[in-house]
């Protein structure tokens, strides 16, 4: 439904601008949704605000059911934002404290297609609160009479009431309660089932994104280094970057592992060249100093029988860099 | 020094340049603008004649632009023009009476900085968290009150009390130490409150912060986080407002002059104006614009310097 | 329902506003005051006017009597009547200058907020460079261009002023432009005048009304410090500026000619600032809802020592509650006894940790797991001393069996300077970003171990080669910005460990950090606890991490603990309802979606109105009768398990 191809987005300009999305390519299917991996700095929220418009492409190209939204002015105009909308993270700050809820909710109902009466417009936005477990009861309050919790619930609601085809959801539990997630979660599945909607779920939260997701991209410094089914890419997961991040997330049923991952992210600045991962990568020439390769050339991502791709140089072989990475940790 | 720190510094130049520029021009535009012409009034009940000669003699009968250049290029000769009263050299009127306001302005940015600073922080010190609460609306209360009122009226006030009442100060002139009493308080007040509310709230704020939190947890001694952690970020935190504090004195001193009759850049601005003594109201508008603008941008350059961002290349 | 909601869109938010105003007294002084005022400014000249301009040579700069209130000018004119008039004028001038500064003000600083790169660098440079000027000589610069007079005046004030307000808009206009909520409303398509006025000036009315009543108030004063000078109106006009020049020439003989003009300026300039601040906290949508003036003093009249009394008792421990003194080898090094943590409030006293009672052994790390509210961080500040005032603390907390309630305000700095070491959430923000590293890691031991500024050296370099960041040397020399959030993370436990302490608290060390980061932290942490046998404590919300790394688990639910158990068997010998549903909502990758995924309904507690009895039962799969009426006991099920049911610990001793 969304299709992204070769897909920049740059901050700045000149010596000092800073690549946070560097040439992706995805595609977001029409129903189902896709989740996007990647801790700070891997560029994924700049890529979702790109989507819906708040911050222009530099290079590649953005479809829409096959139409071309490249440019910023396509993708700020009233037809594509009636299809592509967003939740943001922070339900504290992503709601006008100055609007009650009513006001918002029929402010964005005015956004939709078609012209509705005033009493029209009340009707459709006490329906969208409905959808989202709150009642008509929320239309004269103000946001911070309401939890965290219930104001997510308010922003999705908001984003539905437009009727879109398209929500990006840019880490939309990460504020919340770890009780209150699941009732989230819970409620956009719901709607996703109702209304064929789309999602794109950006999440630093495997776990989270490995139960929303159909299939899965993973970013790392702004590029997509593994991509495929979610059953996949977690299961079975060829790229070492991957793999380093199962290997470190905690789980209530496996005992703890040693950091397979050594140093920090480096600078976006001043990347190295050759692959971004290779500073840390367990696999890479910090431990076998004759993959001089992945010093030189950066890796694109590589088919193979598997159904999920990786963009590592040492994936192709079936298990990938998975077995080798098991051997070659201690 | 990193590259970015020269960098930084050199466009602080370029727009110190730019600015004084602009200061210049709109001083010179000042006799331009004024409504009718600036020689008449002066020398009221003369002959088209000698109004005539008077004009060429100050070169008003040139075009504007051939004005501006000759401005400018005194300006560099260190020529500011002349009386039109006395004929005397602006430069040298300015010469006379730059000590006396400086005296001024020095004296009361010490108060502020020396009674202010330390109010402020100590203020702070027990009204944090929410201690205090009485205290707080007190400081507040008396620092608005304060700030508000009049320096022209704190300066009457105070003539009247320590000159009249109890004749312990001089009241006007300068050159002496005691004449710059009464003057450097009057004009020290309104500013010292404006300094002492900021530097309140910037020192709770620096109280709130992690890493005064890290060196509690530390239990360092309380003079220990006070002096090291609290008091240089506050420092820097109070500089950004250094230029408007700066402001507020000149300003100040200008008003306060006039009140105690000092003779400085203050009362030779005021008594131009209301003599349409242009060439002094624009050699007196000059220095002080030129004044303000070079401590600002030696105050940017100083944050720029000290912010710890600078160190990284 | 939905005829409310219309004539709340219709009218906007008028009808709140005003209610919220007549609820600050010093607001409705103030509208009393400015109202005064401007009935005096329209109707003086009309009322007094004759009287003001009648001359007495006679009576001439005569003191207060009963005729002349105020007494009389030089030329024998009342100076009371001359005062009435000349609020018009004053007043007038003030509040056109006020106006004219702030619409232009606004305009500028707005137009910076929605300029970006360059445009709005060179909007701001300019500002800021305009407000650097002092305003008397702003102000005098256009009087000598305009003229003498009050055009030149109000022109001169207003365009100085102007530019304080930009810069104030400015700040506040690009901030408030920065939230999320602009953002959101500009992926709704909301644009141009609507987003600018419905979200970033309404987001900004308060400090800008507020602005404004000061500027008002400056500007009376600064027009009349231009009068006083002689270059605002000029004769025969007057103003209250213009009076104060005379009667400041008589004032050693009539201070009153003085002192009415004086306290004239003084009045106005604060009333329109008390108008201003009540306006502009009547604005704000929060105290629409707070309860009503006679509510909140119903509430509030309650004697404060019932109230805490009452709280007390329903949380003190029961004597079943002991814990085992001695952990796994010897004694706790930690023992914390029904620790209470209350903080005053508007109903007398809320209790946020109602009665905590833990151990934590030689050696042994303790995980505390909990939601928002469960009262985890909070437990750890009270160990290290460091609850924020006003609360206050009971309880017994024993490091190594010292109490350290016991002990003076020199001995606890002593004894937990050296023996406990907190290592914080936010690894960016917890150290100083003007002191080096070196400093930092240096004071600690410097100060209670007397350590001189070389054996500090060297030591923090050893303990950063411990945390696995090389180098030290160098290190030692750098500013914390010049870390990645990791390494300043690993600093910090660097900067703990040199003490040698005893216990070890770390709260959310992790959670502002990748994953990938996380599991290096922790292995720096197993580390120090081998090689060591540091005791810790680890705050976090995640579970799985605290069931890996820890060997025991606390978990708890609106400020008291529900379960104490060890970490590996959470997932298989939880009892507790809260805990099993906690153990549910953590994902499993690889899991499966076969339905929705259970969540735990309802909401946490308000610490202030817990409800009755077991605080979990309103959420609670397996409530009985039983468990909203009395408060589950945490009793001891063998093995160290502890649980607090009712259900879950039948028939258990």
């Amino acid at each position: 439904m969304l299709e992204l191809r070769d897909l920049s987005v740059r901050y700045g300009s000149g010596r000092r601008s800073l690549t946070a999305v560097d040439r992706v390519s995805l595609d977001i299917p029409s129903g189902a949704t896709l989740g996007l991996v990647g801790e700070s700095g891997s560029g994924k929220s700049t890529l979702a605000r790109a989507i819906v418009g708040l911050l222009p492409i530099a290079g590649g190209s953005v479809r829409l059911d096959g139409a071309d939204h490249t440019r910023q002015a396509a993708r700020t105009a009233p037809a594509y934002r009636r299809r592509v909308q967003m939740v943001f993270q922070d339900p504290h700050s992503s709601l006008n404290p100055r609007m009650s809820v009513g006001q918002a909710m029929v402010e964005a109902v005015g956004k939709r297609e078609g012209e509705l009466s005033r009493a029209e417009r009340r009707a459709e936005a006490v329906r969208a609160l409905e959808s989202v477990g709150l009642g008509a009861t929320a239309l004269e309050r103000y946001p911070h009479e309401f939890s965290g919790g219930q104001r997510q619930r308010i922003a999705i609601a908001r984003a539905l009431a437009v009727r879109p085809q398209l929500i990006v959801l840019d880490e939309v539990t990460s504020a919340l309660d770890v009780s209150v997630q699941a009732t989230i979660l819970n409620l956009l599945t719901d709607l996703q089932r109702e209304f064929g909607l789309s999602y794109l779920f950006v999440s630093h939260n495997l776990s989270v994104v490995s139960l929303m997701s159909e299939a899965v991209a993973v970013m790392y410094l702004g590029r997509i280094v593994e991509r495929g089914p979610a059953g996949d890419v977690f299961g079975r997961p060829r790229h070492p970057y991957t793999q380093a991040l199962m290997k470190s997330l905690p789980s209530l049923s496996s005992a703890r592992a040693h950091a397979p991952v050594v140093g920090d992210v480096p600078d976006p600045r001043n990347l190295p060249p050759g692959c971004p991962f290779h500073t840390r990568c367990p696999v890479g020439p910090l431990t076998r100093p004759d993959r001089s390769v992945c010093l030189e050339q950066d890796p694109q991502l590589v088919a193979s029988s598997q159904p999920n791709e990786a963009a590592c140089h040492f994936a192709a072989a079936p298990g990938g860099a998975a077995s080798e990475a098991a051997g070659a940790h201690v | 020094m990193s590259v970015r720190i020269l960098r930084q510094v050199g466009q602080r130049l370029l727009g110190l340049v730019f600015v004084l520029a602009a200061v210049v021009t709109s001083v010179f535009l000042m006799m331009q603008l004024v409504p009718g012409d600036p020689l008449v009034s002066e020398t009221g009940g003369v002959t088209q004649e000698q109004l005539d000669r008077l004009r060429a003699l100050y070169g008003l009968d040139q075009s504007v632009f051939d004005q501006f250049t000759a401005y400018v290029g005194n300006l560099f000769q260190g020529d500011l023009g002349r009386s039109f009263r006395t004929q005397e050299p602006v430069v040298d009127i300015i010469q006379q009476r730059i000590w006396s306001s400086l005296e001024l302005a020095g004296a009361a940015l010490l108060i502020v900085m020396f009674v202010g600073f330390p109010l402020a922080m100590f203020a702070a010190a027990a009204t944090r968290e929410g201690r205090h609460r009485r205290l707080e609306v007190g400081f507040l209360s008396v620092t608005s009150v304060l700030g508000a009122t009049p320096n022209y009226l704190i300066a009457t006030l105070l003539a009247f009390v320590f000159a009249v009442q109890f004749t312990l100060l001089p009241v006007g002139g300068s050159g002496s130490f005691e004449q710059l009493i009464l003057p450097a308080l009057a004009v020290a007040i309104a500013p010292t409150m404006s300094l002492a509310r900021i530097v309140r709230l910037e020192t709770l704020d620096v109280l709130s912060q992690d890493y005064v939190r890290t060196a509690r947890s530390q239990r360092l001694p309380t003079h220990m986080i006070y002096l090291r952690h609290v008091f240089p970020n506050v420092l820097t935190a109070a500089l950004t407002v250094g230029g408007l504090i700066f402001a507020e004195v000149i300003g100040g001193a200008v008003i306060v002059e006039n009140v105690f009759a000092r003779p400085g850049l203050g009362t030779a601005l005021v008594d131009g104006v209301l003599s349409n003594n242009y060439p002094v109201v624009q050699g007196a508008t000059l220095v002080l614009a030129v004044t303000v603008v070079v401590v600002n941008t030696a105050v940017d350059i100083t944050l720029d310097v000290l912010d710890p961002r600078a160190r990284t290349g | 329902m939905t005829a409310s909601a219309l004539r709340l869109s219709r009218t906007g938010m008028s009808a709140p506003v005003l209610r919220a105003f007549r609820r600050a007294p010093s607001g409705m002084i103030g509208a009393g005051v400015v109202a005064a005022i401007l009935v005096v400014a329209v109707l003086g000249p009309i009322v007094f006017g004759d009287e003001a301009q009648e001359r007495d040579l006679t009576n001439a700069s005569q003191g207060v009597s009963r005729e002349h209130l105020l007494g009389t000018d030089a030329l024998g004119r009342d100076i009371l009547a001359r005062l009435i008039v000349a609020t018009r004028l004053s007043i007038g001038l003030g509040l056109a200058s006020a106006a004219l500064a702030m619409v232009a003000g606004i305009l500028i600083g707005v137009s910076a907020a929605l300029f970006g790169g360059r445009a709005r660098v060179i909007v701001l440079r300019t500002i800021d460079t305009m407000i650097s000027f002092p305003s008397i000589l702003v102000a005098v610069f256009f009087s000598v261009i305009l003229g003498r007079g009050v055009t030149g005046a109000l022109i001169g004030v207003a365009a100085s002023t102007a530019f304080h307000i930009a810069r104030i808009t400015s700040t506040l206009a690009i901030s408030a432009s920065r939230r999320d909520y602009v953002d959101a409303a500009r992926v709704l398509g909301v644009r141009g005048r609507p987003l600018v006025v419905r979200y970033v000036l309404r987001n900004i009315g308060e400090p800008l009304t507020v602005a404004a009543s000061v500027v008002v108030g400056s500007s009376i004063v600064t027009i009349s410090a231009l009068s006083f000078l002689g270059l605002g109106p000029q004769a025969p006009q007057y103003d209250w500026g213009t009076m104060l020049t005379e009667g400041v020439k008589a004032i050693y003989r009539t201070p009153a000619a003085a002192l009415g003009p004086a306290g004239a300026i003084a009045i106005s300039a604060f009333a329109f600032a008390f108008v201003g601040e009540a306006v502009a906290r009547a604005m704000n949508p929060r105290l629409w809802t707070a309860p009503s003036g006679r509510a909140a003093r119903a509430v509030a009249t309650a004697p404060a020592a019932t109230l805490v009394e009452q709280a007390a008792a329903a949380g003190r421990a029961r004597p079943d509650e002991r814990v085992e003194v001695g952990g796994k080898d010897g004694p706790p090094a930690l023992e914390v006894t029904d620790l209470v943590i209350s903080f005053p409030s508007a109903q007398g006293a809320t209790e946020v940790i109602k009665g905590v009672t833990f151990s934590v052994g030689e050696g042994e790390i303790v995980g505390i797991v909990g939601e928002s509210g469960s009262g985890k961080t909070m437990t750890a500040l009270a160990v290290a001393q460091l609850v924020p005032y006003p609360g206050r603390v009971s309880g017994s907390v024993r490091l190594h069996g010292r109490e350290l309630t016991d002990l003076s305000r020199k001995e606890l700095d002593s004894l937990l300077g050296n023996d406990l070491a907190v290592v914080f959430q936010d690894p960016m923000a917890s150290l100083n970003p003007r002191l080096t590293i070196g400093t930092q890691l240096g004071q600690a031991v410097r100060v209670h171990k007397g350590f001189s500024r070389r054996r500090a050296r060297d030591l923090a370099v050893r303990s950063l080669a411990e945390v696995s960041i090389p180098a030290g040397e160098t290190q030692l020399g750098r500013y914390p910005n010049e870390f990645s959030g990791g390494m300043r993370q690993r600093a910090m436990i660097a900067m703990g460990v040199m003490k040698e302490p005893s216990l070890l608290i770390a709260d959310e060390p992790t959670t502002a950090l990748d994953v990938t980061i996380q599991a290096q932290i922790m292995d720096v942490l197993h580390d120090i606890n081998a090689r060591h046998r540091t005791s810790m404590i680890l705050i976090s919300h995640d579970l799985a991490l605290v069931k890996q790394n820890c060997h025991r688990v606390l978990v708890m639910y609106a400020g008291r603990i529900v379960e104490d158990l060890e970490a590996d068997a959470i997932r298989t010998q939880a009892v507790h309802p809260y805990t099993k549903a906690l153990v549910g909502t953590v994902p499993e990758i690889g899991q499966s979606r076969t339905g929705p995924l259970p969540d735990i309904p309802g909401e946490i507690p308000d610490p202030a109105d817990p409800p009755p009895g077991c605080p979990f039962h309103p959420r609670c799969p397996l409530a009985v009768d039983r468990c909203s009426v009395e408060r589950p006991p945490l009793l001891h099920r063998g093995g160290g398990h502890r649980a607090a049911c009712h259900v879950a610990n039948e028939g258990v001793e």
